[in-house]
């Protein structure tokens, strides 16, 4: 705790920074991070509601919660696997732990998600769904995921120092990830012999309870979210592990 | 613990790959075979220690390993061999503006870069406004770093740098920042630093600087420590030995065309450094020899050799042979050289152009002529200006007081004028009177000159003192002035009355201080008629009583037609009115005339005009007083005639309290 507390400034800084630069100039500026998974939302609720009717009830909240969650899992390993690289300039002029650097661009997605989340507890307020006690169990899931993705943005900045094909091959892993997600639509509609195969994917978990608490109103089992929590702090110890191994050398390389 | 870093044995080695595989498809297509390394000795056992309270200099040519070491002191790199011990918080920046964000605006910029350098937001909200301030960029913190001119960036990113709160600070090239006023506002953050113990690592190739500042410098070449020590030396070592293995040790003549062959020709020309190198680069006030190879091929008798030394526009600096010297030559045949010794070289810095020729005496024609065929540099080792570099030296000469104004003041102070006052001085309270019209600041010579208005006897006195406290202190003690009606538009008297409270007994049966109730704020001084008619009017009350008018002219502010303006007396008058507001940025009228702002025969115009005026107000009132009235002065004033500007107190100028004593008759 003595290492954030130390470092807390310089990363807020960073995070900060990176969350300012990533709009600066457009004219909408910060809209633009609602604006965007909102749109994704607006496309994908064109296509399988108004046109295709999609059969799920309360689809807007089921939809919205599944795209901004998935935004947040797409953008925060996007903007962690090029944060050291990035940052060239600063690691190799200034001592200070490098991780700091991943934490702070992976936070800054963070930031996105919680604007994110207002407007969707806009649309849960419009909506007829009441108010539960199982929606306050969302931190958990939040966290679950920054770990998940905090863990693989240390790992994939690392690789991308290395292999710049990184970059590449992920975004093609996140394509894939989108549609093999259930996001706009469920789980129902695979075959249930995939289901398992599904459920490998963090994220879908993560997606699917996130579900659970504000659509049917109740907190999944302890085990499904034992499951989850221990797995997402093994991808956050695995990965900075691997940070910590790789990291030595890293300003020679980059 | 008396180190603050200390370094044992530490080597870097770089793996240089050979290609440079950066994408998977090469990484799979070369999969068997191994990627070729050269492996590259950056820095070689490197050993030494840095005290606390050290400046440091690191120095060495391009790629000697200078910023490679700096980095693995401040942590960045590991070092592949050896151990790096660090005791204190070492401030991890290297170079200025790291962390710097083009797109963002100066104010965010600098709170960015102070949590880099490890401030908290409350620290830099502190040290905002100094940091601002120092870099000049008041105006500019909301415009975006990327529309900042490099000075500005750099200015800016210095300012936030020295505020990081480090025990040992590693700066790299950090000093060529701005112009040459804000250079030496950094050269005062550097001495501060000094006086704060702090420590200094830097790299610099400003070789100035470094002798100026460090304790010790470490020449690095090619990663290894050449020597570590005294700067001087060092510095000598880089530029003479370092230098002289790089640089072509002969320059070769540009042979002109139409080659004819020479019966005794110049062969090469080196230039001999302190060290006895051939070099190309030297200090000013160094020694240098010029070497002259020559070859005869027959017996030569009375050889002259010469030799001239000329600035790259071309002006001949120096010239000189060897019949001028008196160096008689009988002979030379063959191979041989003659060196040209000059044991100071004497020219600040810059390219010298060198012609060589020799001749036979006696005649005109050259054997050899090499029209400014060769060249060396010279570096300042100092920051002197100008293109010539004199022996000089200061001395201070105490004994001299003419025209040196420092010196009077410490003489004042010192009291030595005090003693040497005219025995023989009055004081006008001693003599009788029934009014006395006092014109402040008026000398016996100028009143003499001038006075052309009013008819009376003008005699010349002594006065007690040469400014208006001093005389009030020195003339008004001890004395009974309980019958006096003194009017003063003249704050000093108040000042000196303040002052001395305890000491003085002013016993006047009246003192009116019409400075503080009649002060024309527009003018900034008493006006004459306000003094007189205050005047009238206790002169009506108290016929009685003596009167004592003190005006505030003819001494400035000038009033008359040809008035200057200044303000000097509002800061006086706000003194003593408790009023601490000197944001006054006037100049007064000395410091005017001595910055040549206006011209003494202004001066003197408006001085007339002042006096003029004064003699007017009282001529046109004298009707009204009754009684024996005299004019005369406090003391009085000159404007630099005798290197004095204004009257300080305790000043002994034999004119200067030679005051007029003017008898009015009617």
């Amino acid at each position: 705790m003595n290492f954030f507390g130390k470092h807390y400034e310089l990363t807020k800084a960073l995070a900060l920074t990176e969350f300012k630069r990533r709009y600066n100039g457009s004219v909408l500026g910060y809209l633009w991070s609602l604006l965007k998974p909102l749109m994704l939302f607006a496309v994908l609720y064109l296509v399988f509601s108004v046109l295709m009717s999609s059969p799920i009830e309360n689809y807007e909240i089921y939809l919205l919660l599944g795209v901004i969650l998935w935004n947040f899992f797409a953008e925060g390993t996007a903007m962690g696997l090029t944060s050291v690289v990035n940052k060239t300039n600063l690691i190799s002029k200034i001592s200070f732990p490098r991780i700091l650097i991943v934490i702070a661009a992976t936070f800054s997605t963070l930031i996105t998600f919680f604007l994110n989340f207002l407007v969707f507890i806009i649309f849960l307020v419009l909506s007829d769904i009441h108010f539960s006690l199982s929606m306050l169990f969302f931190p958990v899931y939040v966290i679950a995921e920054y770990l998940i993705i905090l863990g693989l943005a240390l790992i994939l900045s690392m690789l991308f120092v290395k292999f710049r094909d990184i970059s590449h091959i992920w975004e093609i892993m996140l394509q894939l990830g989108f549609w093999l997600t259930p996001i706009f639509y469920t789980i129902e509609i695979v075959p249930i012999k995939y289901h398992s195969l599904f459920y490998i994917n963090p994220i879908a978990r993560i997606i699917w309870f996130s579900r659970t608490i504000f659509l049917n109103e109740h907190i999944p089992n302890f085990k499904l979210n034992f499951i989850i929590i221990i797995f997402s702090i093994l991808i956050f110890l695995f990965g900075f592990l691997i940070f910590k191994w790789l990291n030595k050398n890293i300003v020679e390389q980059i | 613990m008396n180190c603050a870093v200390s370094l044992h044995n530490v080597s870097k080695k770089f793996y240089i790959p050979h290609e440079k595989r950066t994408t998977l498809k090469e990484h799979f297509i070369h999969i068997f075979n191994k990627t070729k390394y050269e492996s590259f000795h950056a820095l070689n056992n490197i050993s030494f220690n840095v005290k606390k309270g050290e400046f440091l200099g690191i120095i060495g040519a391009n790629g000697s390993g200078k910023s490679t070491l700096l980095k693995i002191i401040a942590g960045i790199y590991n070092p592949s061999e050896g151990k790096v011990t660090v005791n204190g918080k070492i401030s991890p920046f290297l170079e200025l503006g790291v962390g710097f964000d083009p797109e963002l605006s100066g104010t965010e910029n600098v709170y960015l870069n102070g949590a880099v350098l490890g401030l908290s937001k409350k620290q830099i909200d502190k040290k905002y406004q100094a940091i601002v301030e120092f870099a000049e960029m008041e105006r500019f913190m909301d415009m975006k770093v990327k529309n900042y001119s490099s000075g500005m960036f750099v200015r800016l990113a210095f300012s936030v740098a020295i505020q990081a709160d480090a025990d040992i600070l590693i700066m790299d090239e950090v000093f060529a920042v701005g112009d040459a006023s804000f250079q030496q506002k950094c050269f005062e953050v550097l001495r501060r630093l000094k006086e704060l113990n702090k420590t200094i690592i830097f790299v610099s190739h400003d070789i100035n600087t470094m002798r100026s500042f460090c304790n010790r410098i470490l020449y690095l070449k090619n990663g290894q420590m050449h020597m570590i020590g005294d700067p001087n030396e060092a510095i000598d070592q880089y530029l003479y030995t370092d230098k002289a293995e790089k640089t072509p040790i002969v320059s070769t003549a540009v042979e002109k065309e139409n080659e004819k062959v020479k019966i005794t020709e110049i062969t090469k020309v080196e230039f001999i450094d302190k060290f006895g190198y051939s070099n190309h680069t030297f200090f000013s006030e160094d020694p240098i020899i010029i070497r002259i190879h020559y070859f005869a091929s027959i017996h030569i008798k009375n050889p002259i050799f010469g030799v001239q030394l000329m600035s790259e526009n071309n002006e001949c600096l120096f010239g000189t042979n060897t019949s001028i010297s008196r160096f008689p030559i009988k002979e030379i045949s063959g191979h041989g050289f003659i060196d040209f010794k000059i044991e100071k070289l004497h020219i600040t810095f810059g390219k010298v152009m060198v012609t060589i020729a020799i001749r036979q005496e006696n005649d005109d024609v050259h054997f050899d002529w090499k029209d400014k065929a060769y060249n060396f540099n010279v570096i300042r080792n100092n920051n002197n200006i100008g293109n010539i570099s004199l022996n000089i030296s200061f001395e201070l000469n105490t004994t001299n007081i003419n025209n040196n104004q420092e010196l009077l003041k410490q003489k004042i102070e010192e009291g030595f004028f005090l003693q040497h006052v005219n025995p023989k001085y009055f004081n006008m309270f001693d003599e009788t009177w029934d009014v006395l019209f006092l014109i402040d600041a008026c000398r016996y010579d100028l009143f003499a000159k001038n006075n052309n208005l009013i008819n009376g006897k003008l005699t010349k006195k002594i006065s007690i003192a040469s400014c208006t406290p001093e005389w009030a202190k020195k003339s008004m003690v001890n004395h009974d002035l309980s019958q006096i009606i003194y009017i003063s538009a003249n704050p000093f008297i108040s000042r000196a009355y303040l002052i001395e409270k305890e000491k003085m007994d002013i016993n006047f049966f009246l003192l009116e201080e019409l400075w503080d109730i009649d002060w024309d704020k527009k003018l900034k001084t008493v006006l004459p008629k306000k003094v007189t008619t205050l005047a009238l009017k206790l002169h009506k009350k108290y016929p009685d009583k003596k009167l004592f008018i003190h005006y505030i002219q003819p001494h400035h502010p000038f009033i008359g037609e040809n008035g200057l303006t200044e303000s000097g007396w509002e800061d006086s008058r706000n003194n003593l009115l408790g009023k601490i507001n000197n944001n006054n940025k006037e100049l007064n009228i000395y410091d005017q005339l001595k910055e040549g702002k206006v011209t003494k025969e202004q001066v003197w115009k408006a001085y007339q005009g002042n006096f003029d005026l004064i003699l007017k107000e009282i001529k046109n009132n004298l009707i009204h007083f009754k009684g024996k009235k005299i004019i005369s002065s406090d003391h009085g004033d000159c404007f630099g005639e005798y290197g004095i500007y204004a009257h300080p107190g305790g000043t002994y100028v034999p004119e200067l309290i030679e005051v007029p004593w003017f008898e009015i008759k009617e």
